[in-house]
């Protein structure tokens, strides 16, 4: 499990747009998007995709003035259920 | 359920929150499958299951179970602090000896007295107790049968009892244990102002600058509301505490003038204080012409013993309590015998320290916040003593805003929420209506579509005298007079006075049918015959008010073990078990024939109001999902159903009484209580003042709506001695109380491990000069007995409470030092509430 | 120090020469061995334990171990059997008496049976007085866990100390996070403290925040060369050294100086609600309060 979390900081003029190809990419999720242009971003592993190759895309994406990774989460495999039994 | 979302969820959440703050935005609003933390625990919102400081908690479930808990750290009251039993939450409905299954004593497969316990399932638990009830109710009237509840009940339980014992039985004789606690504190309310409870709140530990404890351990038994005095006292220059107890307690530590004073003189103390304030003419003139009438009690009134006993026959004024109106003049003159000399002699404090007190009160740029509990109110003249404060209030115009507060200090979680607020006592109704009162009598029979003359009068025309208290339900029991008994969320065999003459016998006379409901095996369900596993605390959706008006829900977190059940699941099954045709008279059902056939259930509960709201799916507002047995059970939203038509007494147009106004029910899920009177969504904290109450209207200043002149009284009353002085045998005042680790029996704090580590014996604290005189020492073993019994235990002479000469004190909690043997079954007369505080003993080497 | 029996040989029949030394040989070994193993367990013993508390009374653990014959007097006069004789094997000297607070802390009999039962006085006869005990020292050893430092209502241990007041004190701040509660935090006075161990025991965590550690473990010490000079002036009643003749300053009107306390007074301000002591005449207060309101 990979999962990151990305403030992106875009041209406050082409923030619809920029919002429109994050969504499009495949792992990336725009949580919250403010007029002046700072978007909070997760990109995470999603069928076998690398979240290191969105990131890339995102940062020499057009419009995009900075993408900044604020949270960064690795784990070997992922633990199916959290109800583990209680001692 | 909801708890099961998964870690990549969360985690996704995680980064959404922490992008989200590195960019200076709130994190947007948490997805509802995330609600709960990494861990997999679920947290909710509750009320701690003890005292009546009413703390907020949130308790974590995991796998069906209660694992965490933690103080509320958003509520006002505690702020994420509980003591010592709050923190122990977790472990009180895990004890290893829950009760699983409804037990019956029997000999050969049939209910026997003096048979052992079977299990038995509850369909015949209930059809043996529903034979057992009807016959008892035909044979020997409305006193025949008796239920005993609690102010640890939540609010529809004791709604759903009230209903069950006066609409559906037709008897007046429901009593909660909150007789013992609170009585004499709500005669003094409707005395003094017409409507019970008080008038100020929590803030007042904030904006005061005297506090003084009046024979009240807030220390050990208000731990979070002494916090917050305590934080006061530190923080606010020229803040004054005044102490006064019977013996040196905890609060003396923190006490700038601790009074240590001989028991019952509390009536001359207060006395002397007005005597002060008038003396000096410190009293506020304009306040008393505009507010306050004077009156006068009778005086001489006995002490609620059993009528043959010499001290009743000698009593002029036995149980009367009619006021009457005096002068200003008058009532300055029946204080003027309580000169400091005097009553510094007849208490044994010293006059400095009675005066500094007199001056704190007497000091009108001084806001004064007086509290007490259980000191005032078990207290043979408890109705006297609480309004005697409040005449001290009066006179200097100290009420009803921030900081001036007279303020009676509620025990029990629910003992304002549930015994008095819905009136689950002999002689009341919800709202503060009365039986006595036909008009009000008449309003609930309209509410609840009964016809006119189901509920008992008090003085029926065809029923006689329908009232029985707490004390009385157990001589009835002894005399054969009363043959069946339901306790209900209290340990009565243990808890109420004089267990061997007045309590047990009434129990295990053969003609008696007791049953108790109980989550765990007490004295009195191991005296009982039948004997029903109860559901506790969390285990249902619940509700209670704690001393400062608040009223707080909870939801239901996790399923009582076994066929445990909830208080009301019982209440409303048994009302199945029961016709109207067994209970009420030919007359009654001619008024009302469509009822002819039905069961009690279907006339109180499925009567198209308490039915009124379909079986619900409970959420919370993270969209988690709980549990609600008793809907499913019944099919309809049991809780919301009671609750609302109980508001049809205090937060509709056209009620009897105003000023006990309440939020709809869902409001209280969602928030972390609300303080009533509630007007147009707003809460109100300080009553009777213009400004904070919507009741007083502009310009009014100040109204006592609670009567009917808008005046308060001030009542005089004197000192009179205790009924069971020490003597030249029973040489010791006995006083019994509690102490910070223990509640009440201990049913819930003894299995907790750790807090029976903590404090294991009830031990007797003894003044070191009293043991030495009776060649004790610290430990040493001893007798202590009164006339009517004797427990052993041991001596502690450097204990946490340092008696002084001629006193000693021990607790309640240990079933196996039973103090109640012990303590005399005498009570103020007008409150009917128990004085377990003085009583005459000795103590010898064992 | 070493018990363990040599075990004899007792065969009749005359045996070779060299089985014979093989065995002595083999004895002498085994015997040097266990009685190595003994000597290690008493050695290792002799630094006690940090749980394992003597009797009330004891002699510092060295002279302790050389006087205690292991009788068991004292575990049978103590009247709450919280005494036992150590096993072979524990970590404490086999045959000598401790208790373990967390379990059975000492109940600080106010006749101390346990010391007049010892005949050789390794509980010292001279202590007549409970209160004066040493048998260790109680730490509040964790305020990270300790639930009073975090604000809430505890305080067993002090609520159960027999000296509570003095070998235990409730220090009271504001709780600056709820803004409107206080700290009751509970502090061990050395003086004053026995180490019975009752507090340990009702501590209500599951691991006890506050513990009897042995007296050594427990304290520091301050440096033989320095004196606290405030508690020094309170002992003597007065300032060791003659305190100034009175000062004077250049001041404008209606400014004080206070030399000893607040320093430099500039007026004399309002004073807070209930720091004026109210008059002898209600009268009095009045009339000032409505002086003020002018």
């Amino acid at each position: 499990m990979n999962i990151n979390g990305l403030l992106v900081h875009a041209n406050p003029e082409r923030i619809t747009d920029v919002a429109e190809r994050l969504n499009a990419l495949a792992g990336v999720e725009v949580h919250e998007m403010t007029k002046d242009g700072r978007f909070v971003v997760t990109v995470e592993d999603v069928d076998g995709s690398d979240p290191g190759d969105a990131v890339l895309e995102i940062h020499q994406m057009d419009g995009v003035l900075s993408a900044a990774l604020v949270f960064h989460h690795r784990e070997e495999d992922e633990s199916a259920d959290p109800s583990a039994t209680r001692e | 359920m909801g708890y099961s979302a998964s870690r990549r969820d969360f985690l996704k959440q995680s980064a959404v929150a922490a992008t989200a703050s590195a960019a200076g935005l709130a994190a947007p609003a948490i997805n509802p499958a995330t609600a709960q933390s990494a861990d997999g625990i679920r947290w909710d919102k509750a009320v701690c299951r003890f005292c009546g400081t009413g703390c907020s908690v949130l308790v974590g479930v995991k796998d069906g179970q209660v694992v965490a808990s933690q103080g509320d750290p958003d509520a006002p009251v505690n702020k994420g602090l509980n003591c010592i039993k709050g923190y122990f939450l977790t472990k009180i409905m895990y004890g290893k000896d829950r009760l699983t299954k409804p037990l019956l004593r029997k000999t050969n497969g049939k209910y026997d007295k003096n048979g052992d316990f079977e299990e038995v399932s509850w369909d015949e638990a209930f059809k043996t107790m529903a034979e057992k009830w009807v016959a008892a109710r035909k044979d020997k009237g409305p006193k025949g049968i008796g239920m005993f509840g609690s102010g640890q009940w939540t609010i529809w339980e004791g709604y759903a009892a009230q209903k069950l014992l006066k609409a559906g039985f037709r008897s007046n004789s429901l009593e909660p244990n909150a007789r013992h606690c609170m009585a004499s504190a709500v005669g003094a309310f409707m005395r003094a102002f017409g409507i019970d409870e008080p008038a100020g709140c929590y803030d007042d530990l904030e904006h005061a600058d005297v506090f003084v404890l009046w024979g009240a351990n807030m220390a050990e038994m208000h731990p979070i509301l002494w916090s917050r005095l305590t934080n006061t006292r530190l923080t606010k220059p020229g803040c004054e505490v005044h102490v006064l107890s019977t013996f040196e307690n905890r609060n003396f530590e923190l006490s700038d003038n601790s009074m240590v004073f001989e028991p019952q003189t509390d009536l001359a103390i207060a006395n002397y204080i007005a005597n002060y304030i008038i003396q000096n003419k410190a009293y506020d003139k304009d306040f008393l012409d505009k507010h306050v009438n004077f009156t006068k009690t009778p005086t001489d009134i006995g002490y609620g013993l059993r009528a043959n006993d010499p001290r009743e026959q000698a009593a002029k004024n036995r149980g009367k309590g009619k006021l009457s109106k005096i002068s200003f003049e008058e009532y300055a003159k029946s204080v003027e015998p309580y000169t400091l000399e005097y009553t510094s002699k007849l208490s044994k404090v010293p006059p400095e320290q009675l005066e500094k007190l007199a001056k704190a009160y007497a000091d009108p740029k001084k806001k004064v916040a007086s509290y007490w509990t259980m000191g005032f109110n078990q207290h043979t003249r408890g109705v006297w003593v609480n309004g005697l404060v409040y005449n001290i209030h009066l006179l200097m115009g100290k009420i009803a805003e921030p900081g001036n507060s007279p303020f009676s200090l509620t025990g029990q979680p629910s003992a304002c929420g549930t015994a008095r607020e819905v009136g689950t006592f002999t002689h009341r109704l919800p709202a503060d209506l009365v039986v006595a009162k036909d008009a009000h009598c008449k309003f609930a029979e309209k509410t609840w579509q009964l016809p006119e003359g189901t509920i008992p009068r008090a003085n029926d025309k065809k029923l006689g005298k329908t009232l029985i208290h707490a004390v009385a339900m157990h001589r009835a029991l002894k005399d054969g007079k009363m043959n069946c008994f339901w306790v209900m969320c209290n340990n009565n065999l243990q808890a109420a006075p004089n267990m061997n003459d007045e309590g047990y016998p009434g129990w295990r006379n053969p003609d008696n049918f007791i049953t108790v409901s109980d989550p765990y095996p007490t004295i009195s369900a191991m005296g009982a015959d039948l004997i029903l596993p109860t559901a506790m605390w969390t285990e249902k959706e619940g509700g209670y008010g704690n001393a400062e008006r608040r009223t707080q829900f909870w939801r239901q977190q996790v399923k009582p073990p076994g066929e445990a059940r909830s208080d009301v699941w019982q209440i409303i099954e048994f009302s199945k078990y029961v016709k109207i045709k067994d209970v009420w008279p030919d007359e009654l059902i001619a008024a009302k024939p469509e009822y002819a056939d039905k069961t009690l259930y279907e006339v109180l509960f499925a009567n198209g109001q308490v039915d009124k709201f379909p079986a619900p799916q409970v959420t919370d507002e993270a969209g988690n999902s709980y549990d609600n047995d008793e809907s499913e059970d019944f099919g309809f939203y049991v809780q919301k159903g009671l609750f609302e038509e109980y508001r049809l007494f205090n937060s509709v147009p056209g009620i009897p009484k105003k000023g006990h106004e309440m939020a709809d029910y869902d409001a209280y899920h969602r928030t972390r209580g609300l303080r009533w009177p509630i007007i147009d969504g707003k809460e109100t904290l300080w009553r009777f003042r213009e400004g904070y109450d919507p009741h007083v209207k502009k310009g009014e200043g100040v109204n006592f709506y609670g009567k009917p002149d808008g005046r308060a009284n001030i009542i005089t009353a004197p000192y009179e001695p205790a009924a069971e002085p020490p003597d030249a045998e029973y040489d010791l005042w006995l006083c019994t109380g509690r102490v910070l680790e223990h509640w009440h029996s201990g049913s819930m704090t003894k299995r907790v491990p750790e807090l029976h580590r903590a404090y294991p014996d009830a031990v007797l604290y003894m003044n070191p000069k009293d043991a030495k005189a009776r060649k004790l020492r610290n430990g040493s073993k001893v007798k202590l007995s009164t006339r009517r019994g004797e427990v052993t235990t041991r001596v502690d002479t450097r204990g946490r409470n340092k008696p002084p000469e001629g006193l000693v004190f021990i607790t309640f909690f240990d079933p196996s030092r039973l103090v109640n043997k012990l303590t005399l079954d005498q009570t103020d007369p007008l409150s009917k509430e128990t004085d377990y505080k003085k009583c005459a003993c000795k103590v010898e080497k064992a | 120090m070493n018990d363990t029996p040599v075990e004899k040989s007792t065969r009749t029949r005359p045996i070779s020469r060299r089985r014979f030394i093989a065995d002595t040989a083999k004895t002498a070994c085994g015997v040097g061995l266990v009685g190595l193993v003994v000597a290690m367990h008493a050695e290792g013993a002799k630094s006690l334990p940090a749980d394992a508390i003597r009797p009330p009374g004891a002699l510092p653990e060295g002279e302790f171990l050389a006087s205690c014959v292991r009788c068991g007097l004292c575990v049978r006069d103590c009247p709450y059997d919280i005494l036992k004789l150590a096993e072979l094997g524990e970590n404490v000297a086999s045959g000598t008496p401790y208790f373990t607070a967390r379990t059975g802390p000492c109940e600080m009999c106010e006749d101390i049976p346990c010391v007049p039962a010892c005949p050789t006085g390794a509980l010292d006869h001279a202590l007549t007085d409970i209160t004066k005990a040493k048998m260790g020292l109680a730490v509040l050893i964790d305020k990270e866990t300790c639930i009073a430092f975090q604000g809430l209502r505890c305080e067993v241990c002090f609520n159960i100390c027999p000296v509570r007041g003095e070998a235990i004190k409730l220090e009271y701040r504001t709780n600056p996070r709820s803004g409107k509660h206080a700290f009751f935090e509970p502090v061990v006075y050395s003086e004053a403290c026995t180490g019975c161990g009752l507090c340990e025991k009702a501590c209500i965590l599951d691991e006890a925040a506050i513990k009897v550690l042995p007296t050594r473990l427990a304290k520091g010490e301050l440096g033989e060369h320095y004196r606290l000079g405030w508690e020094q002036k309170k002992e003597k009643g007065e300032s060791l050294v003659a305190p100034d003749p009175e000062h004077r300053y250049n001041l404008p009107e209606g400014v004080t100086y206070d030399h000893g306390g607040q320093g430099l007074v500039t007026d004399k301000a309002a004073p807070a609600p209930g720091t004026e002591p109210p008059s002898n005449s209600a009268l009095e207060t009045l009339r000032r309060g409505i002086q003020e309101a002018k």
